[in-house]
């Protein structure tokens, strides 16, 4: 590896200070290197000069930006150069030999463009902006073909780190991945991810240190002392030779590897390969300002035996140059070849099936996009010629293109107004390059995805709610498939009341079910044969021991389900259920004869949960044995759930808690009650100060902010045209926020979340010392207190805290309030009678 | 962002007579629905020194205004030779196409103009 630092490449101002070099890109063939600085120009420079010492250097200047210059990229084909600027446009240049031409002035941010990227084919650019908006352009007649707006707003001190993926075909969001971003605490002024070749990850800066596959666990380059701020991977697969593997006559076994390297604000350059977790090479101490900006070039024929070139960029305005050999890297596969690889892993080129979307992170200071086309060109003269005409003219509409200006006359006549003015009406030429207009498209809220995006999350959730939320979601899309769709919505309304139509899932001649969580991997393997079914219970671990367990006879086709450790539930096709124990294989119960088919069955510990294809749930407790809940319609749910298909104006999203299962078995006062609570309705107290869920630390402690997290984020799903709730003022908004957190207390008490409880209770108690509200205080008060006499103990506890405690912190709180004192002074004096 | 954005001027006649009328062949893209007209001025500047001198030639108001990219053709007269002063008439001079919407100007567009003896 060599490092090249050249002196003269620099962009300077006033001959004495260097300015910052944001940006910079290599030309396809590698002769050129643009860089664009915070001196408003872009420069190019001859690549052989920075490595060889030849003449000339400096290839030309241009400068038709007035701000500085954020980004430069150069175009696949390299007949394009894009660059993105702080003066909130972007600019293509037409290249040729050394003279570049703006062809279009691309407009369209309100802020700083911060980066832009083109796509391989050159079909489009995106660009984005600090606006936290992308844009994406048609790369031959560069007119806006779509703007995406999937971030959430960029609040100074709160961010929302996630990485979004965008497929190209349609400018949907694939999925969000925030994970490798919660333990961030630096903040950078760029992050810049970049698209492995393979397809395979996303290497993503400023993550911690981390590398985000998108389909794989993470891998993690730890190395850096301080936030990464760019990272790029070499376009082109290296056949690597993998270490310690020698043969006789010396040619070592090669896998292929991507090469990616990283640099960030500890101003220093590491290059990995993914086939490795150590980097290959470092170079620290490279500047004396943060690094900004890499790119990578690869040689066609090797040079020297240099393989490979690194330009890096930095804030202290100079430009390294890193050049690798065949021994550090290995060799580059030639471009067909690799295109024959990435066939061979189901990639398509050019038909947006990839999932080569852009990647945006989302940041409190930018957002990055990758993919898209040049647009912008960049104007000008050969630093040879003297005039130079661009800083006079107005970069807009300076030739007239070739396109015929005579035209037929077929322009309409003005005619004349009230006023005496002209009017003229524009003849339409076409519409608008894409197809899709300027509105963000909505994102159709198909509830599939919501699964995708709901299931990890809960997976870290106490075991024991977790699973039936989960559950809750999958029914409610199993559901919506086989029903018709109804023409009206008045029609709908009353199909939904009357009656609930599930799948059932259809009888196969085997059917194996995997016991979670289970020492040695058991697994239930149902046969259905003609005379009878045998259920097995095996492990999978090792095929030769088949133990089976245990072997039964069962009536004719019976559809096994999915086993707890201890229980597993059978349901046969003639509507029976049988019980099993899965260690020792004994039936525990006789059969139940159920009403219906079971659609869905979910087995915990003891407790088995089974929704039936006509909307009833039961819960049945297999220890004791008792039912929990017995045929509870599931049709109210399925009611708000069909209506936020049909795009109702105001889709109520109900998250539900279904039922709340502690580890004992003990029911909650919602199996009481024997009914659905709506615990978490985005839209019922908007105008309330705790509208906005607060920020979120998804852990298991806030089972309540959880629920109405995900409520509220299906519905910022199906409603982009959500009315303001802002125009509540004064007393109602005083109103509906304690009307807001007094229900949210009492929704954190049902599910037992004693944090939140606390957090609820003194949040309320602020409220009402704010309002003064004697009436209510009062009441709280004595609901927290609970009965004087002490004969009627058993209704001191809250469930799980005692109430007492609250009241404890509350009175210091409501003692602010002036009107409350005496209340205050009373309730205390009770207080220490009770204890 | 702006949702009107001038794609290309073409002038149509680009060597005249000092006094044919001025003709441009204006297309835009509209991103958006306006409820108002656009309303294009092309103004002669007379002199460099003095803005009282400058003369607007035309205005046309364009509308109503699809969404896409349209064209249309906006001919205004030559400038009045008696409120020129008598030394800026030959000359390098400029003439500036602006637009507005409702009184606001968001675009204005710049040419050279030279006039001389045939």
């Amino acid at each position: 590896m060599r490092i090249t630092k050249p002196e003269w490449l620099r962009h300077d101002a006033d001959k004495k200070k260097l300015t910052a070099i944001f940006s910079l890109d290599f030309h396809p063939s590698g002769t050129r290197l643009a860089t664009g600085g915070m001196d408003n120009k872009v420069r190019l420079w001859s690549t052989t000069a920075m490595t060889k010492q030849t003449e000339p250097r400096l290839l030309s200047t241009l400068t038709a930006h007035s701000g500085a210059v954020m980004c430069t990229r150069f175009s696949p084909t390299g007949k394009y150069l894009a660059t993105g600027a702080d003066d909130y446009g972007n600019l293509s240049g037409l290249g040729g030999p050394e003279t570049w031409r703006p062809v279009r002035r691309l407009t369209g941010h309100e802020s700083d463009v911060c980066d832009l990227a083109w796509s391989d084919d050159q079909r489009f650019l995106a660009t984005c902006g600090l606006d936290n908006v992308v844009y994406i352009w048609d790369g031959k007649t560069f007119d806006r073909v779509a703007k995406l707006t999937g971030h959430s707003q960029f609040v100074k001190g709160s961010d929302d780190k996630t990485l979004k993926i965008w497929r190209t075909s349609d400018w949907k969001l694939q999925t969000t991945v925030s994970k490798p971003f919660e333990d961030n605490i630096f903040s950078t002024y760029f992050r810049r991810p970049s698209w492995s070749p393979d397809g395979d990850c996303i290497a993503t800066a400023n993550a911690a240190n981390g590398k985000v596959p998108v389909d794989m666990p993470i891998l993690s380059f730890v190395g850096h002392q301080a936030a990464i701020e760019a990272v790029k991977f070499n376009p082109r697969l290296f056949n690597v030779p993998e270490p310690h593997s020698q043969t006789e006559n010396g040619t070592a076994k090669t896998v292929q590897a991507s090469v990616c390297a990283a640099g960030g604000q500890d101003r220093g350059v590491t290059v990995w390969l993914t086939s490795q977790h150590m980097p290959i090479a470092a170079a620290t101490n490279l500047f004396t300002g943060n690094l900004l900006d890499l790119a990578w070039h690869t040689y066609q024929e090797p040079q020297d035996d240099v393989v490979a070139i690194l330009a890096a960029c930095s804030y202290d305005g100079t430009v390294a140059l890193l050049e690798f050999t065949k021994d550090e890297l290995g060799t580059p596969i030639p471009a067909d070849e690799q295109e024959q690889l990435l066939v061979k892993y189901g990639w398509v080129r050019s038909t947006g099936k990839r999932r080569r979307g852009m990647a945006i992170l989302d940041s409190d200071d930018d957002d990055d996009i990758l993919q898209l086309e040049e647009q912008m060109t960049v104007v000008a003269e050969p630093p040879v010629a003297t005039q130079p005409p661009v800083a006079t003219q107005p970069p807009v509409a300076t030739q007239p293109p070739q396109q015929a200006a005579a035209e037929p006359a077929q322009m309409p006549v003005p005619t004349r107004t009230k006023d005496g003015k002209k009017r003229v009406a524009p003849v339409f030429v076409r519409a608008l390059g894409g197809g899709t207009q300027t509105t963000a498209p909505v994102l159709a809220p198909t509830t599939s995805q919501n699964i995708v995006i709901a299931a990890p999350e809960t997976a870290d959730m106490e075991p024991v709610t977790a699973p039936l939320w989960i559950e809750s979601r999958v029914l409610g899309t199993r559901i919506m498939a086989p029903r018709p769709k109804p023409e009206h919505s008045a029609a709908a309304i009353s199909y939904a009341a009357a009656r609930v139509h599930l799948n059932v899932p259809k009888v196969v001649a085997q059917i194996t079910r995997s016991v979670p969580n289970s020492p040695g991997k058991l697994s239930l393997v149902a046969i259905n044969q003609p005379k009878g079914t045998r259920l097995v219970c095996s492990r999978m671990l090792d095929e030769s021991r088949r133990n089976p367990v245990d072997a039964v006879l069962l009536g004719p086709d019976s559809l096994p389900w999915r086993p707890a450790r201890v229980l597993a539930a059978v349901c046969a096709a003639d509507g029976s259920m049988h019980w099993f124990d899965t260690q020792a294989g004994a039936r525990k119960l006789p059969p139940i004869m159920a009403e219906a088919h079971p659609s869905h069955i979910m087995c915990r510990g003891d407790l088995c949960l089974v929704l039936d294809s006509v909307g009833q749930l039961n819960v049945w407790d297999t220890s004791l044995p008792r039912a929990l809940v017995s045929n509870l319609s599931i049709a109210p749910l399925l009611y708000s759930a069909e209506l936020q298909l049909q795009q109702d104006r105001h889709p109520p999203n109900v998250a539900v808690t279904m039922v709340d299962l502690t580890p004992a078995g003990m029911p909650l006062v919602s199996l009481d009650l024997l009914t659905w609570l709506k615990i978490s309705d985005p839209q019922a107290f908007r105008g309330s100060d705790f509208a906005h869920p607060w920020p979120m630390h998804r852990t298991s402690t806030e089972p309540l902010a959880f629920v109405q997290e995900l409520g509220s984020y299906q519905s910022q799903q199906t409603n982009s045209h959500e009315p303001v709730a802002g125009r509540v003022t004064g007393e109602v908004k005083r109103a509906v926020t304690v009307d807001h957190v007094e229900h949210q207390l009492a929704a954190a008490a049902l599910l037992q979340s004693r944090e939140e409880v606390v957090k609820w209770s003194d949040v309320l108690m602020r409220q009402l010392a704010k309002s003064g509200d004697v009436k209510r205080t009062a009441f709280w008060l004595a609901h927290l207190l609970g009965p004087r006499c002490s004969q009627m103990l058993g209704r001191r506890k809250w469930p799980a805290f005692p109430k007492h405690q609250l009241l404890k912190r509350a009175l210091p709180i409501l003692a602010a309030n002036r009107h409350l004192q005496s209340l205050v002074h009373e309730y205390s004096t009770a207080l220490e009678q009770l204890s | 962002m702006s949702v009107v954005n001038i794609t290309n001027v073409t002038i149509l006649e680009p060597q005249g007579h000092f006094m044919d009328p001025y003709k441009f062949e204006i297309t835009f893209e509209c991103l958006s629905q306006l409820d108002d007209d656009l309303e294009f001025k092309l103004v002669y500047v007379g002199s460099a020194e003095n803005t009282t001198l400058d003369q607007e030639l035309d205005s046309l108001l364009v509308g109503p205004v699809p969404v896409g990219v349209n064209k249309f053709v906006f001919e205004a007269d030559a400038p009045q030779v008696h409120k020129l002063p008598k030394e800026d008439i030959i000359g390098v001079t400029v003439i500036l196409l602006t637009c507005s919407y409702k009184t606001k100007e968001f675009v204005r567009i710049g040419y050279y103009v030279d006039n001389a003896y045939k």
